[in-house]
């Protein structure tokens, strides 16, 4: 005989068929053993395939993946996955060497604060006005520590979400957290970004919880092109960023915290 | 103002990663083809319509940038050679020719799969979604989804290497559960 459909031996394999139409379909295959060898390869291209595949869902995504959602922005080239896996920290030492032009440039500029403890840069700016209030980072007992509205975006802000402020100058200035995760110290880590509308360029950071509740920032640096000399500019937006994620995978103590790890640990005070 | 949606994607990442990992059969190469999808998602936002699903579409841009690079793959001649990959051990620790299915096999069969069936293996049998939401992904009636995904998972099954034929006893008083997402 020829027995059942392939359709209703598929849908009795996947578990998908009403009491009654199960029912039948067992009445049948008792007795037509072409249909119960069909119900099998049924059965085996079911559960058992889909569990060759299964291991992307019990790890976490990988931290470049992540970053490359989070950090996407539509108006700058992206490189490929793969060429982000390459990404070698002596690139980015090459990329910052002391004798390069850009970074004399930076220096000139003093478009740019960076902190790099382990590779000894100390580069100082500042961004958003002269002080007070407008202020988005302070000094204290020789750390640069987030202030003002950067301070309240990485305690209180979820990855992604955007929160917006005017500037000294009536610009608006936008911010987001973009990345968190714990550090080898155990410390809470989030990455950044600050986009000043109007021209005004932008930075990004990574700033580490201290245990006074202090965002202490490990780096803060000018995504801003800046001028090396009166006729060269140097792309900062894609070596800086480079920088920045080389140090977060130096940093990192496992992978990033998903959106529900996030908000448990946010609103836990950061415990 | 819209949400942002990139942590909507972040949250399905797992998914993608598995869905792609399934297609091109391979992990770098799936994770390749998960940041291409999301670069143009992300620059497409404006073409999705917010309060439909996300991982429809998704899949959708990653369907047409997969077989997109499979067109290119065959004119330029570069073609993966399957028979180096090797028989995983399964993640709990089993080998998977328990189960009488080894990676390499799948892997193989789906290579030789037509498009539309390498798709309704990667959405119904591995990332465990209704006949029904296959078939609004695909734009097709449920009846051909049906029908293409038995001819599909019978191809697959007879493409397996004939020394690790699949046959599983039949269990009439129980039944496998679908996939957890």
């Amino acid at each position: 005989m020829a027995g059942l459909k392939d359709e209703i031996l598929m849908a009795y394999a996947d578990g998908l068929l009403d009491a009654q139409a199960r029912s039948r379909v067992e009445t049948v295959l008792q007795s037509d053993s072409e249909s119960r060898r069909r119900v099998g390869i049924f059965h085996a291209t079911g559960a058992p395939l889909a569990q060759l595949y299964q291991k992307p869902m019990h790890e976490p995504a990988p931290a470049h993946l992540v970053k490359f959602v989070l950090n996407y922005n539509a108006d700058k080239p992206r490189r490929s996955a793969s060429a982000a896996r390459r990404t070698s920290f002596a690139d980015i030492l090459r990329k910052f060497s002391f004798e390069s032009p850009f970074l004399q440039g930076a220096f000139a500029t003093a478009a740019m604060v960076m902190v790099a403890a382990g590779a000894g840069w100390v580069l100082r700016g500042d961004i958003g006005g002269t002080g007070g209030e407008n202020r988005l980072v302070a000094f204290q007992q020789g750390h640069i520590f987030a202030a003002g509205v950067l301070k309240n975006v990485l305690e209180t802000l979820p990855s992604g979400e955007e929160a917006r402020a005017v500037g000294p100058a009536g610009d608006t200035v936008t911010m987001r957290a973009t990345l968190t995760f714990k550090n080898k110290a155990q410390s809470y880590c989030r990455e950044y970004e600050i986009a000043a509308h109007g021209g005004g360029g932008g930075f990004a950071g990574l700033g580490c919880r201290d245990q006074s509740g202090n965002w202490d920032l490990q780096v803060h640096v000018s995504t801003k092109a800046v001028a090396a000399s009166s006729n060269q500019v140097a792309p900062a937006g894609s070596a800086t960023e480079a920088a920045l994620e080389t140090i977060v995978d130096r940093t990192i103590a496992g992978d990033a915290l998903g959106k529900k790890d996030e908000a448990a640990v946010m609103g836990g005070g950061w415990k | 103002m819209r949400k942002d949606p990139r942590p909507l994607i972040v949250e399905f990442l797992p998914r993608l990663r598995r869905f792609s990992y399934a297609l091109t059969g391979d992990q770098d190469k799936g994770d390749d083809l998960v940041q291409e999808t999301c670069a143009r998602a992300l620059s497409r936002l404006d073409q999705w319509e917010a309060g439909t699903r996300l991982d429809s579409w998704m899949f959708r841009i990653a369907q047409n940038i997969w077989f997109d690079q499979k067109r290119s793959q065959k004119v330029r001649g570069d073609v993966v050679d399957i028979d180096q990959m090797y028989d995983l051990p399964g993640e709990d620790g089993r080998d998977i020719m328990e189960e009488r299915l080894t990676l390499k096999e799948v892997a193989r069969g789906m290579k030789r799969l037509p498009n539309d069936q390498q798709m309704l293996i990667a959405l119904v049998c591995v990332d465990g979604l209704s006949y029904k939401e296959a078939s609004d992904i695909l734009e097709v009636p449920i009846g051909t989804v049906m029908s293409r995904l038995a001819r599909a998972r019978r191809s697959l099954y007879e493409m397996a290497d004939p020394e690790s034929e699949i046959s599983p006893p039949i269990e009439l008083e129980s039944r496998r559960g679908r996939t957890k997402r």
